[in-house]
């Protein structure tokens, strides 16, 4: 009986520390999170005009540098001691760990980091929804020491002192990117002008053919024919119209709605959707241009897949044989979409296999040129192994030679234009999946077309809700364009709470 | 009375074990959820995103119920409106079903007259549903019938050469299928439920019915229907309480990542978007959860006191009044020799 | 007791009655029953297959290929697919919650039935209420105590230790307790001079071995099935993966979808916990029926 009262009270007492933590923990919570909101606002008030100024200077230059000459880049430097130093693992935050593998083997040959030493944890979803898994991560004491972010949704955790440190704190300096694509390093950095992200890649899309439906339906058998054929979005859907006929009413031009999204938003849009804090429904009107009937008018004539990205019905498009047996003439890609083990795979389906396309596809530009995405590396603040931190980014963004391997080995396109240029020069790269075309060749102008200034951190969700908007106008639920853009802002205003929808 | 006495004063001296008892259950309740329901409900007088801090008062109450305040305002309300009404529509279309199944197999299982056989196995088989994941059972139903073209029944159509249906789309087909759904997990159990209701009441009820010659059909009118109305309004109120509750099943079926249809948005959905819009998740909507949760939590508590007075042992009651009775009766004696006294 | 003498065409009507409720019972049996089998046939056909014939009533002989492609192969589904590791996390959640919810239920029901004392009454209105609030309701504050004031992101306790409070189980066991555990039995053992904590333990327990039973296998598959809260909390450690989160992540992948695959994954998770309940479904069936109100 003693003892039970004895474990009682201990129980009993327990409970009552536990409470006030409890209290404290919440009002701490509470005071951070509001001086995090605070500077967040005051900071995306000036982001867009900075990034405006600095835009309009990169694309000057941009054009006279078409064939670069290597510039010299500093060495990694040490870490500036801010972080910590010694723990056991060099732990990397992602959604999916088909690049990592390639990763590990170029930075352990570079930098003569033990591979074992390097292991990602793998939040498991989405890319939209891994934003979110992110926050839980961070919120909890877990080790992270680098994290991989979305192009969507990279300036939330940059502008976010708690969850991203300065690069300059693992050694890496912004001098180190003379050799990079501009847009990145402009993406790389917070509403400040601090450099806390970088990325390896340059996301320039393509529109992804099969040579042997082109063959068939459109007697097309090289990509210059192709791409003469689809030069800009009227000639995109002419074409279209002959696919679909000739294939019996069978194959759309475009694999989704989403696709013709990114390609047009990427490409074609030239305002920024958040302007002063505010969403209108004149710059929403600017924003889309005639993307509303464009998408409605070639979703009913069949020219335009019913399905939609990232589920089920997407990529089996591409093969053909089984339910989704080529209903899509090609997928708008990006350069990410194009290695082994990644979409363009996916679409093709195991070599050898029923109804298996492998080899099948070309790459040309596609009817504007654009871009999607990317992912950008950021450091945790959090992180314990700062000197090996600096050694992965500067091994997998900085320095010429090991990029080169990497794009030896997964055939990317990446940031680092004196090695694009060498690859393209020496034509050694050749893509298995598109029958041993160079997509790095064909991307190479719209890579250095990119231009990310008018992107803003709310434009995750604005995609999300615009793409669900007008699928829904597409399949009928909603009746007007009128009424369709009506439901985008009203979901828009429903889930953005510190910019005002109009 | 004097055992009634006697088991009173007992009991006293053993109060402390009472408490003893019942301790590890309330410090452990307060600690994961009490707590957290208090921050809720203090969150629901406070700001949305970058605001959280700001006091807002009964704004996001105001917000909800009525509207105004620019597009946000107005677009919040429709979206909660909505998911009340669709909530209802919902639970509605699962619970006639399912009420009507569950009445008629529990009335057949316990009827002596009938002989089904294998009566034990069927039983099994129909609680079955109950036991699985939503996660598996959703899972198990996208394959069958979605928007995806790669739907079973898609492809069934496709085969017979007609155009595939986006079932979601669709308010009537998708309504229909998580009312399905719905039903398909629950009737098995209500019927177990019904059951016990029916094997309550008193057999000397049939037994004379029977001897009086009444048909199958009266004694269900005259005698099982009416003796278990109080079941059925069990049944009823914590079905209520469930379906205002229902997340699992609406929130699961979609195709497109994030495309909660409007037609099928609950409120236990409307919440939890809320406090975890995907992309915005650096400023969560918490003011505005928190207020619908209480409102939801209101509504399901009047529900819960209906469940709670039906609830009650009739026993308990009775010995309650007995217990009134008493202490009126002593007050009054008390009374009488007072006034006796004083005379 | 009945029907003597009753006419020959009576008793065929009630015949011709229970053949047609029997066919009934078998739709409605086969009705729950054909989902659940064409999932299993499904799951051991390879998706080429599927593909082109998305039901089947039959079993194939692909399941082997289904279950290699969930984890390995060119098109994994989820590489961190490993159905032993979550059934033994899913085991060990569902294990302890288990042994915990029943163990201070009983103890909680105890305490409202046996004993009387002042907030008892409150206490059970209380534990009634509480039965009534929506885990979505708290579940915001939940995770940012849990995961952020007390780090405990991938941690067990925050899925094991709430057990002990289960209001829906303390209020049925206080029913069981009240319609057949005789009070006089405590007072018997208060003359005997047994403690009241082994009064509880020695007495009490197993005279509500039958309640007990039933709410431990609905607790254990309650909690077996809980993916709400263990994908709040289990984050990012692929070690620690229930079976749920598992399928979810092999669902939810930007992956080419491999229907075999999935159907493999689904039917793996749902498999033991339709035997479990096979083997003790009498308990299952019967228990549903004690927690009725009495009339």
């Amino acid at each position: 009986m003693n003892n039970l009262k004895k474990t009682l009270a201990l129980v009993a007492a327990l409970a009552m520390t536990a409470t006030a933590f409890v209290g404290c923990g919440g009002k701490d919570d509470a005071s951070t999170s509001e001086s995090a909101t605070e500077a967040a606002t005051t900071a995306a008030e000036e982001e867009a005009t900075e990034e405006a100024t600095e835009a309009e200077g990169e694309e000057a230059t941009e054009e006279a540098t078409d064939a670069p000459a290597e510039a010299e880049v500093p060495a990694l430097g040490a870490p500036d001691g801010t972080l910590g130093e010694g723990g056991d693992a060099l732990t990397i935050l992602c959604w999916t760990e088909d690049d990592l593998s390639y990763m590990y083997d170029v930075v352990a040959n570079a930098s003569g980091m033990d591979k074992a030493k390097m292991v990602y944890k793998n939040v498991g979803s989405a890319g939209g929804e891994a934003n979110e898994k992110y926050a839980q991560v961070f919120a909890s004491d877990e080790d992270v020491d680098l994290f991989f972010c979305d192009a969507d949704w990279n300036k939330a955790y940059q502008n976010n002192d708690e969850y991203s440190a300065p690069l300059s704190a693992v050694g890496i300096t912004e001098d180190m990117y003379a050799n990079a694509y501009d847009y990145t390093v402009a993406m790389g950095k917070d509403n400040n002008g601090v450099l806390k992200g970088a990325t390896w890649q340059v996301a320039a899309g393509g529109y992804a053919y099969r040579t042997d439906l082109a063959e068939e339906y459109l007697g097309i058998t090289t990509p210059e024919d192709m791409q003469a054929a689809i030069s800009d979005w009227d000639a995109f859907w002419s074409t279209a119209a002959t696919v679909y006929e000739k294939s019996g009413n069978a194959t759309a031009m475009a694999d989704s709605v989403d696709g013709v999204w990114r390609a047009y938003s990427n490409g074609n849009r030239t305002s920024a959707w958040v302007q002063d804090g505010t969403i209108t429904a004149d710059n929403s009107k600017a924003c889309l241009g005639d993307f509303i009937s464009m998408a409605k008018t070639n979703y009913d004539a069949g020219y335009i897949s019913t399905a939609s990205q990232w589920t089920d019905d997407w990529l089996p498009q591409g093969m053909s044989a089984g339910a989704q047996a080529n209903k899509t003439f090609g997928f708008f890609f990006p350069t990410w979409s194009l290695g082994a083990g990644s979409q363009l795979s996916q679409a093709e389906g195991e070599e050898g296999a029923e109804g298996s396309t492998y080899g099948l596809y070309n790459i040309v530009a596609g009817p504007t040129s654009w871009f999607w995405g990317g992912t950008w590396i950021c450091v945790s603040p959090k992180s314990d192994n700062a000197t090996e931190a600096g050694q992965f980014i500067y091994y997998m963004t900085v320095d010429t030679t090991s990029m080169q391997a990497y794009v030896d080995a997964k055939s990317d396109f990446v940031n680092n234009k004196v090695v694009m240029a060498n690859t393209i020069a020496a034509g050694t790269n050749s893509n298995a999946l598109l029958g041993g075309q160079d997509q790095l060749a064909v991307l190479a102008d719209s890579a250095a077309n990119i231009d990310m200034s008018i992107a803003t951190q709310y434009d995750a969700t604005i995609n999300t809700e615009l793409q669900n908007a007008v699928k829904a106008y597409c399949e009928g639920t909603i009746d007007s364009e009128e009424a369709c853009i009506d439901e985008f802002l009203n979901k828009l205003s429903e889930s953005l709470t510190d910019i005002t929808v109009e | 009375m004097a055992s009634t006495a006697q088991s009173r004063i007992k009991s006293i001296s053993y109060a402390k074990y009472g408490y003893m008892f019942i301790a590890p259950f309330f410090i452990v309740y307060a600690f994961f959820q009490i707590w957290p329901l208090i921050n809720t409900f203090i969150l629901s007088f406070y700001g949305n995103g970058n605001a959280a801090s700001d006091f807002v008062s009964v704004e996001n109450y105001q917000t909800l119920l009525f509207g105004g305040g620019g597009r946000r305002g107005d677009a919040l309300h429709g979206t909660f409106v909505q998911s009340f009404i669709n909530t209802i529509i919902l639970w509605v279309g699962n619970f006639i079903p399912q009420i009507f199944l569950s009445l008629l197999l529990a009335v057949w299982f316990t009827d002596s007259k009938l002989h089904i056989p294998g009566q034990g196995a069927f039983k099994v088989i129909m609680y079955l549903p109950n036991i699985i994941t939503a996660v598996s059972v959703a899972a198990l139903f996208m394959r069958f019938l979605s928007n995806s073209e790669t739907s079973a029944a898609n492809i069934i159509l496709s085969n017979m050469g007609e155009s595939p249906i986006k079932f979601e789309n669709n308010p009537a087909w998708s309504r229909g299928i998580v009312m399905f759904i719905q039903t398909w997990m629950w009737f098995g159990n209500t019927m177990i439920m019904m059951m016990s209701g029916i094997l309550g009441i008193n057999p000397s009820l049939f037994e004379a019915a029977n001897i009086d010659g009444a048909s199958s059909g009266q004694v269900l009118r005259k005698i099982t229907l009416p003796l278990l109305k109080p079941m059925v309004v069990y049944t009823l109120i914590t079905s209520m309480i469930g379906g205002l509750q229902m997340f699992d099943i609406p929130f699961l079926y979609h195709t497109a990542q994030g495309d909660i249809k409007d037609h099928l948005r609950t409120v236990a959905v409307f919440i939890y978007e809320q406090f975890r819009v995907g992309n915005n998740v650096h400023s969560p909507q918490y003011g505005i959860a928190g207020a619908a949760s209480i409102m939801l939590f209101i509504v399901t508590a009047i529900l819960g006191i209906f469940v709670f007075r039906m609830n009650r042992d009739v026993d308990e009651a009775r010995k309650k009044k007995e217990r009134k009775e008493l202490v009126k009766a002593y007050k009054k004696q008390q009374k009488l020799a007072k006034m006796g006294g004083i005379e | 007791m009945e029907n003597v003498g009753v006419s020959k065409n009576y008793m065929l009507i009630q015949k011709i009655k229970s053949a047609g409720c029997f066919i009934v019972c078998l739709l409605l049996a086969a009705v729950c029953l054909i989902p659940l089998w064409i999932m299993i046939c499904n799951a051991t056909h390879d998706r080429f297959h599927l593909s082109t014939n998305p039901i089947n009533f039959l079993p194939g002989g692909d399941f082997g290929t289904n279950y290699y492609n969930i984890a390995k192969g060119e098109m994994a589904q989820f590489p961190d697919f490993n159905v032993w590791t979550g059934y033994i996390n899913s085991l060990i959640i569902a294990g302890c919650s288990t042994v915990l919810t029943v163990f201070f239920s009983a103890l909680t029901s105890y305490g409202l039935t046996v004993y009387n004392f002042k907030v008892r009454d409150t206490a059970y209105t209380i534990i009634l209420a509480v039965m009534m609030i929506p885990v979505q309701v708290t579940s915001t504050g939940f995770v940012q105590f849990m995961v952020g004031t007390l780090g405990l992101a991938n941690s067990y306790i925050p899925l094991i230790l709430p057990a002990i409070a289960a209001p829906a189980v303390v209020f049925y066991m206080r029913q069981y307790m009240k319609s057949s555990f005789p009070l006089d039995i405590v007072e018997a053992a208060r003359i005997d001079g047994c403690g009241e904590f082994r009064t509880f333990i020695s007495i009490a327990i197993p005279m509500c071995k039958p309640a007990i039973a039933v709410q431990a296998i609905f607790a254990f598959v309650a909690n077996w099935n809980n993916y709400y809260t263990q994908n709040m909390i289990i984050l990012s450690n692929t070690k620690r993966y229930t079976m749920p989160i598992m399928i979810q992540n092999v669902l939810g992948q930007d992956k080419h979808p491999d229907a075999g695959a999935q159907y493999a994954a689904v039917a793996l998770s749902i498999i033991p916990i339709v035997i479990i309940y096979l083997c003790l479904s009498k308990f299952i069936v019967g228990g549903v029926a004690l927690g009725g109100v009495k009339e």
